[in-house]
């Protein structure tokens, strides 16, 4: 593999590895941020709907930046 | 920057893959795919892919030629939330095209969308009849295979939600053209509830 290739493939399982992460604790880093700006629970799919339903610069930092590495506020943005 | 992410890492692969001159692959929606695949069937699956597998072969037995006399039909699927998808494979081979990554990172997104959390699939090859019906189900499980893996790394769906299934040429798309390209496809299907989510996160089989 040439170094360039080996780079690049390194930031792409890095990539991948910001997306899981941000996926996995998305509840977490909005928790706070789904009680105060859509009053219900941060379970399951419910999440994503709250999420965008809201301005991101009415959500704090960490949420916001969160819920970008998802991925899922640009696949609804395809649909 | 986070904008078309997968998109980005699919076409970084392609450059990692240095292969020129394939051709191009349509643009895959993955919020579509997983709108999809969420029309989910309350009803449970009664069949597995090693049953499918099985009867696949029963099917090549039974009736034997060049070309399956008629198509095999898995009335249980028929009503499940899937799609298709075509996947660019090297010929003879369960090499995936790097044509075909982005398609790849696409179905990966659509898997990882939140409201297909727990749920399991089966990822079903299909060949056209070029070669013999029984090599077909080889190579048909092994680009599944091939596809299923790829999911699972570099694209991190959970392994325990996917199942490959090779079908080879024993559901043709279109009888009338056997060779056609249109015969060679993935199939997605949402086979159900698999995995249920403790208050803390943790996974676990479904009662």
């Amino acid at each position: 593999m040439s170094p360039q290739c080996q780079q690049t493939r390194g930031m792409v399982y890095t990539s991948i590895s910001r997306r899981a992460a941000a996926q996995r604790n998305i509840g977490d880093a909005c928790s706070a941020d789904i009680a105060r700006l859509c009053g219900t629970s941060h379970a399951d799919a419910h999440l994503v709907e709250c999420l965008l339903s809201v301005s991101p610069a009415a959500m704090s930092p960490q949420c916001n930046q969160t819920f970008t590495d998802t991925g899922w506020r640009t696949e609804r943005a395809r649909q | 920057m986070k904008l078309h992410h997968i998109s980005v890492i699919a076409a970084a692969l392609v450059i990692c893959a240095a292969v020129t001159g394939a051709p191009a692959q349509q643009q895959i929606n993955s919020g579509q795919m997983a709108t999809s695949l969420a029309g989910v069937s309350n009803t449970k699956l009664s069949l597995t892919g090693a049953q499918m597998r099985q009867a696949v072969l029963d099917n090549i037995h039974n009736y034997p030629g060049a070309l399956p006399p008629r198509p095999l039909t898995f009335p249980q699927l028929e009503n499940l939330a899937q799609f298709v998808v075509e996947v660019d494979f090297d010929f003879n081979s369960a090499v995936i095209r790097p044509s075909s990554y982005r398609t790849i990172g696409a179905i990966a997104d659509a898997l990882h969308n939140p409201i297909l959390l727990g749920y399991g699939f089966l990822v079903i090859g299909h060949t056209d009849s070029v070669g013999g019906r029984q090599y077909n189900v080889g190579l048909s499980q092994r680009r599944a295979e091939a596809i299923r893996d790829a999911l699972i790394d570099p694209f991190n769906v959970n392994p325990a939600a996917l199942e490959a299934v090779g079908m080879g040429e024993e559901q043709l798309r279109d009888p009338a053209h056997p060779t056609s390209g249109v015969n060679r496809r993935v199939q997605l299907v949402n086979v159900g509830k698999k995995f249920c989510f403790g208050r803390s996160g943790e996974q676990f089989v479904c009662p």
